[in-house]
């Protein structure tokens, strides 16, 4: 133990060209990737750029953050993506950290074929699973309608009806994104030390308080990464409301970047898309300062 | 020794890399002597494919080589905007919708055909020209004659006592469904999903109501009395019906569970034997009502892209996809010319009957209104409509607020 | 060593089994409309096919090219992984160790936190006015370099979180016999991170297969397009989407996909940490 502080004093001085290199090929690709884009992304924030007029713009301050704030459909999609994000990660997270708790527990050969089988829904593209749940949810030829009918339970049109597509889009989005979770999260829990479970065991410990006192505690930092990285991807839904239900029914399932493509990309309004994404990242901050705040310390 | 084989590694995927960056971009240049390369920005789907089976002839016969790529509706718009900035334009002939000319036309997206030497004959259906030009300057020509039609269940409306023929006002598809609906089916089905279709959808009923969605001066005129009759007209049809996307409004056409909707004969094919067919839509509400074209456009034009490095040859493509022979060569691949020699040769009729209807639509067709912002009028207009439909707000509340909103849009 | 109760494998099977009906419902779905007919679409649709066909799997490589884009996206997703691996494992591990002090820590992480954050559309754009301007949009490179920049965000973050579980006296007690540090993060903390390397590598590739946002604006020539491309240009608006070719496009892109996880699961295994940190 005494050796200890003068190995750490060598360390601090001799090692700052190593780490230095080590972390150049980061800050290179991140310099040359995204100082452009920062700056376009902030400059033209406040202007009333339209690509396609090119260099012609006028600087406009704050205008466009004001409109956005004040645009009943933008509201609407920030509360419905709030909402969903919500929602989704949580859904995601439990049944994410059940499900690697539980593969864990198998035979090791059988954990083998679940972990592969188990991350498929997370494999296929976005725009197959969105199709692969459009045939299955279809009035006409989708399996989930003729077997409700055949139970003589209640058929639906799921992506119409302003009851249902909000749903089906959260259940679809959580389908494929719980193998995210659990993937990230079963590796975690392999560096758990298997002394600390056998202590437990020999105090008398049952499986509630093994899960709650041992596993948990040890894998906290892992569940609060995969918290910020599911939330922050969520918050971005776009691709499978674009392709089932286009933002409806009555703008029930809009999202944010839906607001953004529609309004400001589509039609090359760069400035307004700017000041849209700039405050869909303020509001994704808002939801993970706290985690942010201490994974930086 | 690890150290150095891993750097080693990542060295030569490096070189790796760019050798095969660079090996791409100078097989992008064209050769020296001779072949010239043009690149097609198309609409992926039968409108592109039925381009590319024309390319190799051409290919041949002027010695060049073309490329094309396919994408979706919303893609191929955003690629050849964002290619206009720049000075060498990296694309040749491009495939353009007719709601897009405004907006490309006030940038200088396309190439002036007229300037080019190329002029239009009168055996193309002179209303699909109607936006293809700016006062008297060429910019597109109609390529892919895409018309709105009415698709209906042949046994649906026979139960209601109609043949196809018959069906000629919108008080014909009132009754029709209205039978279909007592019978348990879907009278009439409307398009829902992301506004752009509701919106389409809903046009050719406006227009049968004597409305439209902006005045001769392009301001906007959703909060009408015609546009209130109308939109009351399509609820109470939807009422009589459902909601859906396309692939089930055609499942259900097809499967005889519903009676009639709008769609585009790129959905349906009809044959002798088949349950569905269609026919134009309606162009008057009532037996003594005033007629109106009401098929709307979803023609796809070609055009020349301002920027292309092959201009001359371009144009050269353009006049060679647009000719006669080549066009009527199409219509077994599933193109539709809009030139009244194809669409009325007998030989052709004999094995697609469904083209009758097609020209006809075209002839009575109409093109969506020519605004840069047609794109975000949609959203605007769709959204409000959608909710109407739904329920969720009165028609008062949600046309006043589109018509504002429309108003500030166009400002 | 508990006795192995029945009652609790015959749950245990039994949960097996409802977890993976959920989850390969919808993909075994997916497998049967690949290679069903089209007619059998319409209409009252049998939960066994009741023909077989392998017209769409014929139709993507003969008619959707969809045999250029395996190769582009297998070259793309490759290198892009290969080099994101390489940056972030290296940045992570230099930021975990709190015995490497230097001023960019913070920042950088903030930095990297943040890329991940901004919404795909505010570097979209600006990238591609970029790649114009330096005329590389022709190639590969802007799709590679778009890649690597999203996924050393997660790799990062990751296993900056993996490496704190790594006790830094092992790395201490390999300095001390001599190795150097580049040859300890080699043979000494990489394989202790092995699960860890696994499952961000396996979602690195996940992402850079399944790309599609940066690549439809960035690609400029049908030679280029990758497999996500090819399967949006199969879902075309104004006809009738073609869920056989659709649902087989789905199926052969997840294949290359899954075979790389088969071969990145055998680094997931546990056993290695434990035991070395106690002696």
């Amino acid at each position: 133990m005494q050796q200890r502080p003068k190995t750490i004093v060598n360390a601090t001085s001799k090692d700052k060209t190593f780490p230095r290199l080590m972390i150049l090929p980061t800050i290179i690709v991140l310099l040359v990737m995204t100082t452009y884009p920062l700056i376009f992304t902030v400059f033209y924030s406040f202007t009333d750029y339209n690509y396609l007029k090119g260099g012609v713009f006028k600087f406009i301050g704050m205008q466009n953050y004001d409109k956005l704030l004040h645009a009943k459909y933008f509201q609407i999609a920030v509360l419905n993506t709030i909402k969903f994000t919500i929602l989704a990660v949580f859904f995601e997270m439990v049944f994410g950290i059940l499900m690697a708790i539980f593969v864990k527990s198998l035979n090791p050969n059988f954990q083998h074929v679940m972990r592969v089988l188990l991350l498929l829904p997370y494999l296929l593209p976005t725009a197959t699973v969105s199709t692969a749940w459009k045939m299955m949810l279809s009035q006409n030829y989708g399996i989930v309608n003729q077997l409700l009918a055949t139970f003589h339970l209640p058929v639906h049109n799921w992506f119409m009806e302003t009851e249902t597509a909000f749903k089906m889009i959260l259940l679809i989005d959580v389908w494929q994104n719980i193998p995210f979770v659990f993937l990230l999260l079963y590796a975690c829990l392999q560096t758990v030390p298997n002394d600390q479970y056998e202590a437990a065991l020999i105090d008398g410990a049952n499986s509630l308080q093994l899960f709650w006192h041992i596993t948990i505690p040890n894998i906290k930092e892992g569940i609060a990464l995969c918290a910020l990285l599911r939330t922050i991807d969520t918050f971005r839904l776009f691709d499978k409301v674009n392709i089932l239900t286009g933002g409806g029914p009555a703008g029930t399932t809009s999202t944010i970047t839906q607001f953004i493509y529609n309004y400001g990309i589509k039609s090359l309004k760069f400035g307004y898309g700017s000041a849209g994404a700039l405050l869909m990242t303020i509001l994704v901050l808002g939801l993970s300062v706290v985690y942010i705040k201490k994974a930086i310390k | 020794m690890k150290k150095g084989l891993s750097v080693l590694v990542c060295l030569s995927l490096a070189i790796c890399l760019f050798a095969n960056g660079a090996q791409e971009q100078k097989a992008t240049v064209p050769a020296a002597a001779g072949k010239q390369k043009l690149t097609l920005i198309l609409r992926g789907g039968t409108y592109g494919k039925v381009i590319e089976k024309c390319l190799p002839a051409f290919e041949e016969k002027n010695n060049c080589e073309i490329e094309t790529l396919d994408l979706s509706f919303d893609d191929l718009h955003s690629k050849i905007a964002l290619d206009t900035v720049n000075k060498e334009g990296a694309y040749d002939l491009c495939m353009v919708d007719g709601s897009w000319m405004a907006e490309f036309t006030e940038n200088n997206v396309l190439l002036n055909l007229s300037k080019a030497g190329y002029s239009f004959d009168d055996d193309i259906i002179p209303a699909t020209l109607t936006i293809c030009k700016v006062g008297d300057d060429i910019y597109l020509a109609p390529y892919f004659g895409n018309v709105t039609v009415m698709l209906y269940n042949k046994a649906l409306i026979k139960a209601a006592g109609y043949a196809s023929k018959d069906i000629k006002t919108w008080a014909d598809i009132q009754k029709i469904a209205q039978v279909a609906k007592a019978s348990g089916k879907n009278g009439y089905i409307i398009r829902g999903g992301s506004p752009d279709n509701i919106v389409s959808d809903f046009l050719p009923i406006l227009l049968a109501n004597g409305g439209w969605v902006v005045d001769a001066n392009n301001k906007p005129t959703v909060d009408t009395k015609e546009f209130r009759a109308a939109l009351d007209q399509y609820i109470s049809l939807y009422k009589l019906g459902d909601t859906m996307d396309k692939d089930d409004i055609v499942a259900q056409i097809d499967n005889g569970n519903g009676a009639l909707a709008i769609g585009w004969p790129g959905w349906y094919v009809p044959k002798a034997n088949s349950n569905g067919d269609y026919v134009t839509i309606p162009s008057t509400l009532d037996a003594n009502g005033k007629s109106v074209n009401t098929s709307l456009y979803g023609v796809w034009c070609i055009g020349v892209c301002n920027n292309s490095t092959h201009k001359e040859l371009s144009v050269k493509l353009l006049e060679y996809l647009m000719d006669k022979d080549v066009l009527l060569g199409t219509i077994p691949e599933g193109g539709v010319p809009c030139r009244y020699s194809s669409l009325k040769n007998a030989e052709v009729l004999k094995t697609y009957p469904q083209l009758e209807t097609v020209c006809s639509s075209l002839e009575k067709g109409v093109y969506r209104p020519v605004i840069a912002q047609w794109n975000e009028f949609t959203t605007i207009l769709g959204t409000e409509m959608d909710n109407i439909i739904k329920g969720t707000e009165t028609m008062d509340a949600g046309l006043s607020n589109a018509q504002k909103q429309l108003v500030d849009l166009m400002k | 060593m508990k006795k192995k109760n029945p009652v609790s494998i015959a749950g245990k099977i039994l949960l097996s089994i409802l977890l993976l009906f959920i989850a390969l419902f919808p993909v075994y779905w997916l497998v049967g409309m690949s290679i069903r007919p089209i007619g059998e679409m319409k209409g009252n649709i049998s939960l066994i096919p009741q023909k077989l066909t392998g017209e769409h799997f014929k139709a993507l490589f003969t008619e959707a090219h969809f045999g250029t884009a395996l190769i582009n996206s297998a070259e793309t997703t490759l290198i892009s992984t290969f080099l994101s691996l390489s940056i972030g494992l290296s940045s992570a591990y230099a930021i975990s160790r709190r015995r490497f002090q230097f001023g960019m820590k913070k920042p950088l992480s903030f930095w990297v936190m943040l890329i991940r954050i901004l919404p795909p559309v505010a570097f979209s754009i600006p990238l591609y006015i970029m790649f114009a301007k330096t005329n590389i949009l022709n190639s590969k490179i802007p799709i590679i370099l778009a890649c690597i920049l999203i996924n050393i965000t997660l790799i990062i973050w990751y296993m900056i979180g993996f490496f704190h579980d790594i006790p830094e006296e092992i790395e201490e007690s390999a300095r001390i016999d001599g190795s150097s540090e580049w040859g300890t993060f080699l043979r000494i903390v990489l394989p202790l991170a092995a699960p860890g390397i696994a499952a961000v590598s396996m979602l690195s590739f996940m992402y850079a297969w399944n790309e599609y946002t940066y690549s439809i604006i960035f690609i400029q020539s049908p030679k280029n397009y990758t497999v996500p491309l090819q399967l949006v240009v199969l879902n075309t608006e104004d006809n009738l989407t073609n869920f056989g070719l659709v649902a087989a496009a789905g199926v052969i892109s997840v294949i290359p996909i899954t075979l790389f996880v088969i071969f990145a699961q055998n680094y997931l295994l546990a056993g290695l940490s434990s035991g070395a940190v106690k002696s």
